[in-house]
């Protein structure tokens, strides 16, 4: 067992037990604090991946900025009431179970594709011709091979992914996404000495911004158009300040 | 294997002898922040204790072991205990992507002067920095006393406020510089004040080192005065606002536990100056040493021998370890004069109101930096573009 493999076990125990710890927690607050270390834990695995710059802003955008400001709303308000009320039964209890079972279905099966998907495709594309050579071309503008080859290594896998759904981690629950990520590992032979220039900003852009211009760009209209539609909602009810 | 090993071992003393340097540093600048206030104040300060009143320090640091552990009643014990460690934690991995000196080699094997090279180095900085924010917050709301919330929340708001600022400000310099590695970012510094406009390079005032300042002012000011917010200073210190909070939200902590976040702080203090030395002053590299790194190791090339002859390294090698110390000495009295003018500044400005803070922040640093951005993107647009 390598230090790679002992970093990996270990933050993926710990993703999976701090996603278990925020499903199962009575505490709203500690789920909060679950989640963050959850998001922090997914970006320290692409730390080990040695993608840094997708690790950096995993950390950043999820445990930084969301999450904190998660953890500051539901400290501020009084929870233990809604707890209660949920365990309560009626009418629109029911609808609430109902609807967190089909979310949960979704979820599994969405998960369970992805899965599946990637297995077929590792097959498909794991040739023995390919060798570490192909990854240490020179990008002269075009893009590399390793990124027509989907995957080639995780986050490379994840990306695309990534474009489609607007984020990975919402389809996938933790224990799935550490299998994913366990399933797509890169073989030893495979990685040569073009990782530094693998996980750069550099390459990264230079996907983002060719191939998968017409995904980043559909993706951050559709997140302007939730921010306008939040703005408009809380807008309407009067604000967040409820009147007695 | 033997190699594996080597680096393992090397690594981990290099994380201890990092933290351990950041962890002592601290008392030095409490000793500092001390004496400097009273001599502004026209005080003496500690001076009874050791020479200069220095073992003032270990008088403290005993104190704050050997305090009485008070925990509140109805505390959540758990997050208590945790929030001191989550508030030093960041602070300490920040360090951790600083360059403090050029690399090293002894026996065949080169050492870096930072724990670890990161090619986002600034961007990690960053991501690292806003985990901050959960110490305080956790402070706060689990100590269950309503100065501490309201501190806590007051601190919160404040810190992801001014990281808009920050980050955007930065955005400019990291244009500049072409890349998110701090070390490529001290490269880039080297050598006179010179800049390349529409195909033809310019010198104008070749006594004037290859600043990031000089390119970028108006960043400088927003970076520095964020650091402020960010670090929860003076004139940013409202989430301790005595008037008006007792101490904020680390009201219901004392000793050892006190100490932790005030050595989040501080560390926090440490990690903006070096950032500040970094991105606009040339971090470590000399200032008029025109071939930069590159030319110290040449001097010291032809200067080592008394060196490689009493611990019989070769002459290369000795140059590399004396180019070493000359540039931690040289990051070293950039970093402490930021500090200086950290502590000064605390004891010249009085203190913002909140509001006035939030319009600082929102309405005019946010605008600033986003024209500085602006003004940097069509200027490296206008420079690239070649009339002939």
């Amino acid at each position: 067992m390598t230090v790679e493999d002992l970093l990996f076990h270990s933050f993926a125990v710990m993703a999976v037990l701090s996603a278990l710890f925020v499903v199962f927690n009575r505490n709203p607050v500690y789920s909060a604090l679950f989640l963050a270390l959850c998001m922090s834990v997914l970006g320290a695995m692409f730390f080990t991946l040695n993608a840094y710059f997708v690790a950096v802003a995993q950390i950043t955008v999820y445990a930084g900025a969301v999450m904190v400001l998660f953890v500051m709303v539901v400290m501020l308000f009084d929870l233990k009431r809604e707890a209660e009320e949920i365990l309560k039964f009626s009418p629109v209890t029911l609808a609430k179970v109902l609807a967190a079972a089909l979310l949960c279905g979704f979820l599994v099966g969405t998960g369970w594709l992805g899965v599946t998907a990637v297995k077929g495709n590792l097959a498909l594309h794991l040739a023995p011709s390919a060798t570490a050579a192909d990854l240490e071309k020179p990008i002269d503008g075009k893009i590399p091979r390793m990124e027509e080859k989907k995957e080639t290594s995780p986050d490379e896998a994840r990306e695309p992914l990534a474009k489609v759904s607007g984020n990975p981690d919402e389809d996938l629950t933790a224990a799935e996404e550490a299998r994913l990520v366990e399933n797509a590992t890169v073989p030893e032979s495979r990685v040569g000495g073009g990782l530094e220039e693998f996980g750069s900003t550099v390459t990264l852009s230079r996907v983002l911004f060719s191939k998968f211009v017409f995904a980043f760009e559909a993706v951050s209209a559709l997140l302007l158009v939730a921010i306008v539609g939040a703005v408009a909602l809380a807008r309407s009810k009067g604000g967040t300040h409820h009147v007695s | 294997m033997g190699d594996g090993l080597l680096e393992f071992i090397v690594n981990t003393v290099k994380i201890a002898l990092i933290f351990f340097a950041v962890v002592s540093t601290v008392p030095l600048l409490v000793w500092v922040e001390r004496r400097g206030s009273a001599f502004m104040q026209n005080r003496l300060g500690p001076n009874r204790v050791g020479p200069l009143g220095l073992l003032q320090l270990a008088a403290d640091a005993v104190k704050f072991i050997f305090k009485e552990p008070f925990v509140p009643e109805a505390a959540d014990k758990a997050l208590y205990f945790m929030a001191p460690a989550l508030c030093l934690l960041p602070a300490m991995l920040t360090f951790a992507a600083i360059p403090l000196s050029t690399p090293f080699t002894v026996g065949g094997h080169t050492f870096k002067m930072q724990v670890t090279d990161i090619n986002v180095g600034i961007v990690y900085i960053f991501a690292v920095a806003s985990l901050g924010v959960y110490g305080i917050l956790v402070a706060g709301w689990s100590s269950s006393n309503k100065y501490s919330l309201l501190g806590a929340l007051r601190a919160s708001s404040q810190m992801i406020s001014y990281e808009v600022a920050m980050g955007l400000s930065i955005i400019g310099v990291i244009l500049k510089y072409k890349t998110f590695d701090l070390t490529k970012m001290i490269g880039a510094q080297t050598g006179p004040f010179n800049f390349t406009w529409q195909g033809h390079n310019f010198e104008p005032l070749s006594w004037l080192p290859n600043w990031g300042i000089f390119f970028q002012p108006v960043a400088f000011i927003l970076f520095f005065t964020a650091g402020f917010a960010e670090t929860n200073r003076l004139p940013f210190d409202l989430p301790e606002g005595e008037a008006e909070l007792v101490a904020g939200y680390h009201t219901e902590y004392g000793g050892f536990k006190f100490n932790m976040f005030f050595m989040g702080e501080y560390g926090h203090m440490m990690t903006s100056a070096a950032l500040i030395t970094i991105l606009f002053f040339g971090g470590y590299a000399l200032p008029w040493a025109g071939g930069g790194p590159v030319q110290v190791q040449e001097f010291w090339l032809s200067h080592s021998t008394w060196l490689s002859q009493t611990l019989s390294l070769s002459a290369s090698e000795a140059a590399s370890v004396l180019t070493m110390v000359t540039h931690l000495a040289c990051f070293s009295a950039k970093m402490g004069f930021f500090l200086f003018v950290y502590i000064w500044v605390r004891w010249t400005l009085p203190r913002f109101r909140y509001d006035q803070l939030m319009d600082l922040g929102w309405k005019t640093m946010l605008p600033w930096s986003l024209a500085n951005l602006g003004a940097t993107t069509a200027l490296m647009f206008f420079a690239r573009y070649n009339p002939l």
